[in-house]
């Protein structure tokens, strides 16, 4: 779960597991199943904690023009090699793919990589038909394949 | 699990999902935190479900509360209006709602009333006037109804008594013959004296009502005919 969340909300992400887990915590009286299912709700736990930090970030002021430039600077097209050599580590290849995907996709991948879940599992988390996940998976596997 | 992958791709997510705990896929140590858990989290988590069950209860103990308050003070100042309380609670309903305008009977003045009304008719049978009986207005139209069913007074002493009593002592029956400005008067007084007597009164009944037209057709033929004669005689 800490390696979705670093993958898809970056530095963010142990702030979000500590709420998961909160949440998780508070809400355990009404839970329901054995272990596949903790782990489904507790991931769907973490992607609603993740929307609500984006809901929060796009209410935030913009940043200045001098931040944007020293902190968005031009990616380059890596070769197969750095991104293998990149992310060696989990979490860093978990950030690589969150950053070549759009968020649909990447959650699915992610979900599906990293949680070890099924796609009727994804589906129900994502709130999406199984087809639905289906898709988003094979498009972004085809996306990853197109820039590595 | 994903087939027909690029070795790049392969790759990246082999990476994204190496060095996971491997308590990740251990279900029986999920099922034991589970468990874990749900024991430390039973008492914040049981915190909501009581916050919410003695709210609900709290609501519904309310509004049976309001609903009894309702029912025993509908009952009980029905109870109190009619007298059929205990003397103490007669006394203190009586009291209570004496604060708000209401009149309610205390325990002793069913007694009260009993005797009153024993006196007068006493007073009536020795030919005393009854207007003192006036003063309690909830007995206002039975002292009437006693003065004009009394056959002890007839004919225009008992229309008088009877308007007396009716109009609280305002009634100037006995002067309107005389001075025949309210002649309406008379006659209502001479009315309320027929209801009272029917069998007996016929006869001076039927001369007052004849008297009191003549009266009326005096009074106004007088100041017609004035009238009259004055427009003739202008127009002649």
């Amino acid at each position: 779960m800490l390696r979705y969340l670093r993958g898809r909300a970056g530095p963010d992400a142990d702030d979000l597991a500590s709420e998961t887990w909160i949440s998780a915590a508070q809400g355990l009286g009404g839970f329901l199943g054995g272990g596949d299912d903790f782990r489904a709700w507790l991931f769907t736990i973490a992607r609603h904690r993740l929307i609500d930090q984006r809901r929060k970030a796009k209410r935030r002021p913009p940043a200045s023009s001098m931040d944007d430039a020293t902190t968005e600077l031009p990616a380059l097209d890596p070769s197969p090699e750095e991104v293998v050599a990149a992310a060696s580590g989990g979490d860093e290849a978990a950030r690589r793919i969150a950053n070549l995907l759009p968020a649909d996709q990447a959650d699915v991948i992610l979900l599906r990589v990293v949680g070890g879940l099924s796609v009727d599992e994804v589906a129900a988390i994502m709130g999406k038909k199984p087809g639905t996940v289906r898709v988003l998976q094979s498009r972004g596997l085809k996306r990853l394949q197109k820039y590595l | 699990m994903f087939e027909g992958l690029s070795p790049e791709v392969d790759a990246l997510l082999n990476a994204a999902k190496a060095d996971l705990p491997t308590a990740q896929a251990d279900a029986g140590l999920l099922e034991a935190m589970t468990l874990a858990l749900s024991v430390d989290a039973l008492a914040p988590t049981q915190t909501p479900a009581s916050r919410r069950r003695p709210m609900l209860g709290k609501v519904l103990t309310a509004k049976a509360a309001a609903i009894a308050g309702v029912l025993v003070l509908t009952g009980g100042v029905a109870s109190a209006a009619t007298g059929t309380l205990p003397d103490p609670a007669q006394n203190a309903a009586s009291h209570a709602v004496e604060h708000v305008g209401l009149h309610i009977p205390k325990s002793d003045d069913n007694d009260a009333a009993d005797t009153d009304t024993d006196t007068k008719d006493a007073n009536e049978e020795n030919g005393n006037e009854t207007t003192t009986t006036v003063e309690h207005p909830d007995n206002h139209g039975k002292d009437v109804s006693t003065v004009a069913h009394d056959k002890s007074t007839t004919g225009e002493d008992h229309g008088t008594a009877v308007c007396t009593v009716a109009s609280e002592g305002k009634c100037k029956a006995g002067a309107d013959e005389k001075t025949d400005d309210h002649s309406g008067q008379g006659g209502n007084s001479a009315d309320h004296r027929q209801d009272g007597d029917h069998e007996h009164e016929d006869e001076q009944t039927t001369s007052t009502t004849t008297v009191t037209p003549t009266t009326q057709h005096e009074d106004g033929g007088g100041h017609h005919g004035g009238d009259d004669s004055g427009s003739h005689s202008s127009d002649d």
